[in-house]
Formats: C-alpha cells, sequence, structure tokens
C-alpha cells in the first residue's frame, strides 16, 4: 500500500506548488492558479476523509482537474497571457549571464503562449505529463481515458506546440 | 511505409511496451523523417520540461496553512467546553445548597465585622447558621 499524505497540511506542502504550476501553465495567469490552488486545496480537505487507499496522485490530480473544469466552466472565459515581467529581465540583464537568462525567459513566454493554444485536452495532457511529471497511468486515472488516449494526446500536444513554436 | 511516430512520446517518457520499443527501434534504423520527428518532439518535450518552476504565492502558503486553524478550533471547543461544565455546576451547586436563611459573608461581616473591630475581648468565634453545615469561622 503506497503511503499518502494523511492530513491537509501535508497535502498542501507537498503539493501545493505543484498544483500551483499545474494551473498556472494550464491557466497562463497567477490569479487563476492562485485561486484554483485555493479550491483544490479545500476538496482535498474535504475529501480526505473519504479517501480509499490506492493511487493518491490519482485522485489528487482528478480533483485538481475537475476544479479547473469547473473554474473554466463557471468564469466562461478565456485564459489570459500573464503581462511580461519586464523589470525582471533588466535586472538579469545588466548581469554576464543576461543573453542566457533572457534567452530562457522569452523561449519560456514563447512555450507558455503555445501552451495556452492548445486544445484544453492536448494541453492538460502535456501539463501532467511535463510539469507535473505524471505517468502516463496516472494521467489517465486523473483524467479519466485510457492510457492510449492519454499517449495520443501527449504526442499530439507535442506536435502542435512543434508548430507553434517554430 | 507505415510510421508508428505515435509511438514517439511514449518512447521519450519510458512508457513503451517491450513490443513496442521493438517496433519502432526497428523502424528508426530506416527512416530518416520518423527521426527528424523523434529530434523535434524531444526539443519541445525538453522546452515545456524546462519552463522555470512558478513559487507558490507567500500568502497563498499562509491561507493554505489549515493546522493553526483547526488547532484553535478545536481548542475554542475544548474551552467552550470547560467553561460549560463550569457554569452547569455553578448553577447546580447553587439550586441545590439549602439556603442558610438568607445570609451570605456580607451579612455575616455586617454583623458581626463592627464587634470584632470594637471588642478587643472578641476572639474566634463559629458561625452556625442552621441548616449550613459548614458555618464560618470569625477570626481575630
Amino acid at each position: 500500500m503506497e503511503s499518502i499524505p494523511l492530513t491537509w497540511e501535508e497535502v498542501a506542502r507537498v503539493y501545493g506548488r505543484k498544483i500551483y504550476n499545474f494551473a498556472y501553465r494550464l491557466t497562463g495567469n497567477p490569479d487563476d492558479a492562485h485561486d484554483l490552488v485555493q479550491e483544490v486545496l479545500l476538496r482535498v480537505r474535504k475529501g480526505l476523509a473519504e479517501y480509499q487507499p490506492g493511487s493518491f496522485d490519482g485522485w489528487l490530480w482528478r480533483i485538481t482537474r475537475n476544479a479547473f473544469l469547473d473554474e473554466v466552466r463557471k468564469r466562461k472565459r478565456r485564459p489570459t497571457t500573464p503581462l511580461p515581467e519586464e523589470v525582471d529581465r533588466w535586472d538579469v540583464a545588466s548581469s554576464a549571464a543576461a543573453d542566457v537568462e533572457y534567452l530562457r525567459i522569452t523561449l519560456g513566454d514563447d512555450i507558455q503562449k503555445a501552451l495556452l493554444e492548445l486544445p484544453m485536452e492536448f494541453r492538460e495532457a502535456v501539463v501532467l505529463c511535463d510539469v507535473v511529471g505524471l505517468s502516463y497511468e496516472e494521467i489517465a486515472l486523473a483524467v479519466a481515458v485510457p492510457i492510449g488516449t492519454v499517449r495520443s494526446r501527449i504526442h499530439r500536444g507535442r506536435r502542435l506546440l512543434r508548430e507553434l513554436i517554430t | 511505409m507505415k510510421h508508428p511516430s505515435m509511438l514517439i512520446s511514449a518512447f521519450l517518457d519510458g512508457e513503451l511496451s517491450e513490443s513496442e520499443l521493438s517496433i519502432l527501434e526497428g523502424h528508426l534504423t530506416s527512416c530518416g523523417k520518423c527521426v527528424a520527428e523523434m529530434q523535434d518532439i524531444h526539443r519541445v518535450r525538453s522546452a515545456v520540461r524546462s519552463l522555470p518552476v512558478v513559487e507558490l504565492p507567500l500568502d497563498l502558503v499562509y491561507e493554505g496553512e489549515p493546522a493553526p486553524v483547526a488547532h484553535l478550533h478545536r481548542y475554542r471547543l475544548v474551552w467552550a467546553g470547560a467553561a460549560a461544565v463550569v457554569a452547569v455546576v455553578i448553577t447546580l451547586a447553587t439550586l441545590l445548597t439549602p439556603d442558610p436563611a438568607g445570609l451570605n459573608m456580607e451579612d455575616l461581616t455586617s454583623r458581626f465585622g463592627a464587634r470584632v473591630s470594637l471588642d478587643p475581648a472578641f476572639g474566634s468565634a463559629k458561625v452556625v447558621v442552621p441548616g449550613w453545615d459548614a458555618g464560618w469561622t470569625v477570626a481575630d
């Protein structure tokens, strides 16, 4: 039997940043990501008592995904792209490694924008795989689709990203 | 030629079965198109994976920390329960204790206080109140 976080606090501490990154990469908006993390942790808090031992990650990410979809339905608006952090860029521009860092940040922005262009099914599969680091099996549990579908969505999502980035 | 390109991402993620792995590896030895696609997908995959980790906002960490709140609520309940028990005990004691003929400490003090202060010969006295076993001892 896998070891699972037993308390709400441990879930928040261990998974909070991952959930935030998932939400941020999915929405491109820090405020939305902030709200989503709060909502997910509330749902986790309510649901922990009824959690049945199994794949905790699958359970947690299913909650996260459902919370995200609920939020999207509720707001009924397109995700927005965060404003570029010009101040930070100018700060790093003065350092020796500025070019490399600037390139990394710019590239990150491009990838983030491209992610937001992906259809939701592809985006969430790619983010759960490459940002959160879930296995295909865990993604299948979280998204409630067969592993073959996960495999297809990830590959098609990456293909689309390639076209969007280049 | 049929290209098993849908296996490429799963290959990069280490999610292929043995049989799928041998199919893809066999194909890659003779298909430049799929090799090129694998290189492209690998680059995209690396780029997404190298996205900077966004730190959790501090206020979210604070707001999301339920422990103090949970404990506080728990302690509040304990204190509220203790206070309720004390209140019940006091109420019952008041109701069940025989009324000492309407006497209380203030009455006794007013009755005997003057004598105690005015009469140096006045010693300890046991004040016995009918129906009240304990009584009070008025000291010098």
